[in-house]
């Protein structure tokens, strides 16, 4: 029933009958069915390049950790769970330290988006199920988290042992895994931190907010070395940043190859699947280095033979309207005739790989919300000015993501600073990240073609 | 050249047949529940009263929500794009166009040429739309087009606080308790559509001339509480329902000349 779908995933087919008895139960569980599997392989093709097999790897190794999920409980003795916005180092540093047999580590949320969303269209059962179980409807709560809750209360994936939560960037996490402890009696770790910069204090980091952050790190570290008779070793550390530090810089010079090129040759949503691996803390380290090192390759060899999925000489655009369950909005996009430059987060910006003093590893886990886009609204803004001058844009549509309270906030703003600082038109998309209830493809499309349509004129007028 | 816009709306689907950028004639229906049928027979009615076949159209662009629903269009285009075009033709000073249809309302800039400049649109909400309009008039117990004539009579408008439909609806419950007539209701609703349009409008500014547009075009009692609201005169084209119609047919006569140029 599968098999088609998985072998465009990139599984070859001895795996497949090796792993059919594991990918059936899963599959079961998660009430996965013919129909499911056809409108995966459908929008998949009509998506995502899936002639790169780079791309397809990616899918893979997603598929796998949506069956190692639903299986964790059977398979493992604990279930550790994290979500965004916790980095993956952090993550990672601790999963390295613990056995892999017997502890199973994931950031939940993003495995459903990126399997049963972005591939299955299949995320509303499971969001109902969140929103009545304390996470209602019309109350801006995050969809990322009603999903995690949802297919938790549902039985779809098991309830964790341990929940590592970072509070920085955004309050849903804390507030939900408050809700996760209280109500469902899941002990959670908290990587507390103060976010409340100063406007005009970015780019700098300040040394107080790193030193406090860091604390928090080393104090969740020693908590989870103390509950699981572990220790996160020099090796672990070293490893974690290795990896973390290769998979990071191959995927940077990728990003900036394509937003240089004309045409563009991939689609900005093939690359969600290799993106998200950045806060994911799979121990296929080698499969997702793998399978960048092939889709750098492959995207390469398009630039250099001028192979695009856009016309060439198609306005540039920068894009915020990353929607995580969803790729077609992105695609939607492209097909209007807009070159997506760079679509952030998808690019990582040079800030957040900026040089700093600290070398205790609890305060480098504190450098990471203190540079980056969580620094503050100033930072919001500065970045995504400097994303549109980076890759000098024509345009810019920034997403308003309907239920994220802290994105949301300095969408005008950023609006409003880029039209003024560049000149350039600025789109305002209204949407969710997490969500697709929230928004209208038809609406969104006549906007995004009457937006496509003035870079046109204004292009041509240029021209003359 | 014969050329046809074809615009499926939420609420109407319009065609309008133009020969050498002159209108030739024009049919408007409701889009009823299937967007393909209401564009083949609203798109016949034209062709009827034209007093053609479907085999003499050159050209045949699709707008509105429906657009990639027409099979027989050869291209699709926005209804913000086509609005301004149909606009500029109609009223050639045109600077700004305020379009309020059944789910939606824009405020678009026009260029000299009929090009957009800058536009706006409403997003989730169906506060400042004709759906809008609808809910109320049921409320009250009014036919649609009575809402206008109606509201020109009030000589102490209400103040309708939300601009939620569903609010608006308690609150209409409310206000007509209070003992608050008809008239003075139905002219505090047009101040609220009023209201929430020019406000979305102010990102594109108002320019004059402005030019308003839809079916909510026809009502009177709109039009002069969005001319108070912007503070700028407002006209209103004979047939306000078919400008994103016009546009497009005007735009498949630029496609089939286009066309006709590469074939050479």
């Amino acid at each position: 029933m599968y098999t088609d779908l998985l072998k465009l995933c990139g599984f070859e087919p001895d795996e497949i009958e090796r792993e059919r008895p594991r990918i059936d139960k899963a599959f079961k569980v998660l009430e996965l069915d013919e129909q499911d599997f056809k409108r995966g392989e459908t929008r998949l093709k009509r998506y995502l390049d899936m002639d790169l097999l780079g791309v397809r790897l990616f899918l893979g190794i997603w598929m796998r950790e949506l069956v190692n999920l639903v299986l964790a409980r059977e398979e493992h003795d604990k279930v550790v769970y994290s979500e965004f916005p916790m980095e993956l180092r952090p993550l990672m540093s601790m999963m390295l330290s613990v056995d892999e047999k017997e502890v199973y580590f994931a950031v939940p949320g993003q495995i459903l988006n990126m399997t049963m969303g972005q591939i299955f269209d299949k995320l509303t059962p499971l969001l109902e199920v969140g929103e009545q179980n304390g996470l209602p409807p019309g109350a801006a709560h995050c969809a990322l988290y009603q999903t995690r809750l949802g297919a938790m209360v549902k039985g779809v994936i098991p309830f964790p042992d341990l929940s590592l939560m970072a509070s920085y960037h955004c309050d849903q996490p804390s507030e939900a895994e408050q809700l996760l402890q209280e109500v469902y009696g899941v002990p959670v770790l908290y990587l507390d931190s103060c976010s409340d910069a100063n406007w005009g204090d970015w780019p700098k980091f300040n040394d107080y907010r790193v030193r406090y952050c860091g604390s928090q790190a080393r104090k969740m570290f020693r908590t989870f070395e103390e509950m699981f008779s572990c220790q996160i070793t020099e090796e672990e550390i070293r490893a974690t940043s290795k990896s973390n530090a290769i998979y990071r810089l191959k995927y940077q010079a990728m990003t900036e190859a394509i937003g240089r090129a004309d045409p563009q040759p991939i689609s900005q949503s093939s690359l969600a699947h290799a993106f998200f691996l950045n806060s994911m803390p799979t121990r296929d380290v080698e499969g997702k280095q793998k399978a960048l090192e092939i889709l750098v390759d492959e995207v390469m060899q398009r630039i250099e033979q001028g192979k695009g999925v856009v016309e060439k000489g198609a306005p540039g655009v920068f894009s915020t309207a990353t929607i995580s369950v969803d790729p077609s909005i992105t695609r939607m996009i492209e097909e209007t005739g807009l070159a997506i430059r760079i679509q952030i987060p998808y690019w990582l910006s040079p800030w957040v790989l900026g040089k700093h003093p600290y070398t205790d590893w609890g305060d480098q886990i504190g450098v990471g919300p203190c540079l980056d886009i969580p620094h503050s609204g100033e930072a919001h803004v500065a970045i995504n000015l400097e994303n549109c001058k980076a890759f000098n844009v024509e345009g810019a549509i920034n997403f308003y993501p309907y239920s994220c309270r802290e994105w949301a906030a300095t969408v005008m703003i950023t609006k409003r600073t880029i039209e003024k600082e560049l000149g350039v038109p600025v789109l305002v998309l209204e949407g969710d990240t997490y969500d697709t209830r929230n928004y209208s493809a038809g609406q969104l499309r006549t906007r995004v073609e009457t937006f496509a349509e003035l870079l046109r004129a204004t292009k041509a007028a240029k021209a003359v | 050249m014969i050329t046809a816009g074809v615009d499926v709306g939420a609420a109407t689907a319009k065609t309008v047949i133009v020969a050498d950028g002159e209108l030739l004639a024009y049919a408007v229906m409701p889009t009823g529940a299937s967007v393909a049928r209401a564009a083949e027979e609203v798109t016949d009615a034209a062709l009827q009263r034209a007093g053609i076949a479907r085999a003499d159209l050159g050209f045949v662009m699709s707008t509105g929500y429906g657009r990639n629903a027409v099979a027989f269009a050869d291209k699709a285009a926005s209804e913000i794009i086509c609005h301004a075009k149909g606009v500029n033709h109609s009223v050639s000073a045109a600077r700004t166009v305020i379009d309020i249809g059944g789910q939606d309302s824009k405020v678009i800039g026009v260029r000299e040429d009929g090009t957009v400049s800058d536009f706006a649109m409403n997003d989730k909400c169906a506060a400042g739309t004709g759906r809008f309009l609808e809910v109320m008039a049921g409320v009250l117990g009014l036919e649609i087009e009575e809402m206008g004539p109606v509201s020109l009579t009030s000589e102490d408008p209400c103040h309708i606080s939300s601009t939620c439909t569903i609010f608006a609806e308690t609150e209409m419950v409310s206000l007509r308790a209070d003992g608050r007539t008809r008239e003075d209701l139905v002219a505090g609703i047009h101040r609220a559509v009023a209201s929430r349009v020019a406000v979305m409008g102010r990102t594109v500014g108002y320019r004059e001339q402005v030019v308003f547009t839809g079916g909510v075009a026809k009502n009177a009692g709109v039009r002069d509480s969005l001319a108070a609201a912007i503070g700028l005169p407002i006209v209103v084209p004979d047939e306000p329902q078919i400008m994103g119609a016009l546009g497009a047919a005007l735009l498949a006569q630029t496609e089939a000349g286009a066309a006709d140029r590469s074939d050479r």
